[in-house]
């Protein structure tokens, strides 16, 4: 039980391990709302983020994130679920990262987690991860931006690159009058 | 009437401008919950069309044969 509250906050804390939130402060960010705390510290990175971050983090593609999460709610036991999501181009459906569910009393936990995402994920894109977790009957929602550190040149923008130039060579000559036309 | 090859200029205008949409978010202009990503292919299916209905280039060989004669 205890192990699936901190599967929870470790999956909210993952990709950026700060989507739990502060309480909105008078002139804080909107990026996430409910009663929830929460912040990560990247070890190789040098940096430590928290929820209410509204900018694009850059993160290291692997490292170690101490992070630590807490919801304001009465310890008492509870049921509990959430989902973390990728947002996709408009009119595609989000990609789930995780979810989960189940019932706990713990209101609040910490750790280690290693990441280490994949060389063909692109660098320099901006993904924004949203997450949700609802506890006790209260829900805490929020969003982070994100890019992975590196160069723009791979694999996939420079094929990106050779598809507009025939694609737009066969555009143009889409133009060209057709015999006996 | 098209002048040009409008199923050519459809075609290559949606994967075009998806390619164009996909330079933008891989170099960092977009972020991958773009709109733009999903509505570039659409405009380059109508351009590809209107390309090939005026067909504004001169016909393989044109340039080389010259003007009647006045």
């Amino acid at each position: 039980m205890v192990k699936r509250v901190l599967l929870s906050f470790a999956a909210l804390s993952l990709m950026g391990l700060f989507v739990l939130v502060s309480p909105p402060a008078a002139a804080a960010p909107t990026v996430v709302n409910g009663p929830c705390t929460g912040e990560g510290t990247f070890k190789d990175g040098g940096f430590t983020k928290t929820a209410s971050e509204t900018g694009v983090v850059e993160i290291p593609r692997k490292d170690d994130v101490a992070w630590q999460g807490a919801i304001a709610i009465p310890p008492t036991e509870s049921a509990y679920s959430g989902k973390i999501e990728l947002e996709t181009p408009a009119g595609m459906p989000a990609i789930s990262i995780d979810s989960w569910s189940g019932s706990s009393d713990s209101i609040a936990n910490a750790g280690v987690k290693h990441y280490d995402i994949p060389s063909w994920v692109p660098a320099n894109v901006e993904f924004k991860v949203k997450g949700t977790h609802t506890q006790g009957g209260i829900t805490c929602s929020g969003f982070v931006k994100l890019k992975i550190k590196g160069s723009a040149v791979g694999p996939f923008s420079i094929a990106s690159l050779v598809g507009t130039g025939l694609t737009g060579l066969g555009l143009l000559l889409a133009g060209r009058p057709k015999v006996g036309g | 009437m098209f002048r040009g090859r409008p199923v050519a200029g459809a075609l290559f205008g949606f994967f075009c401008f998806f390619f164009i949409a996909l330079d933008l978010l891989f170099f960092g202009v977009i972020p991958l919950n773009s709109p733009v990503i999903t509505v570039l292919p659409i405009v380059g299916i109508v351009f590809g069309l209107v390309w090939a209905k005026f067909a504004p280039l001169p016909r393989r060989g044109d340039a080389s044969v010259p003007p009647p004669a006045a």
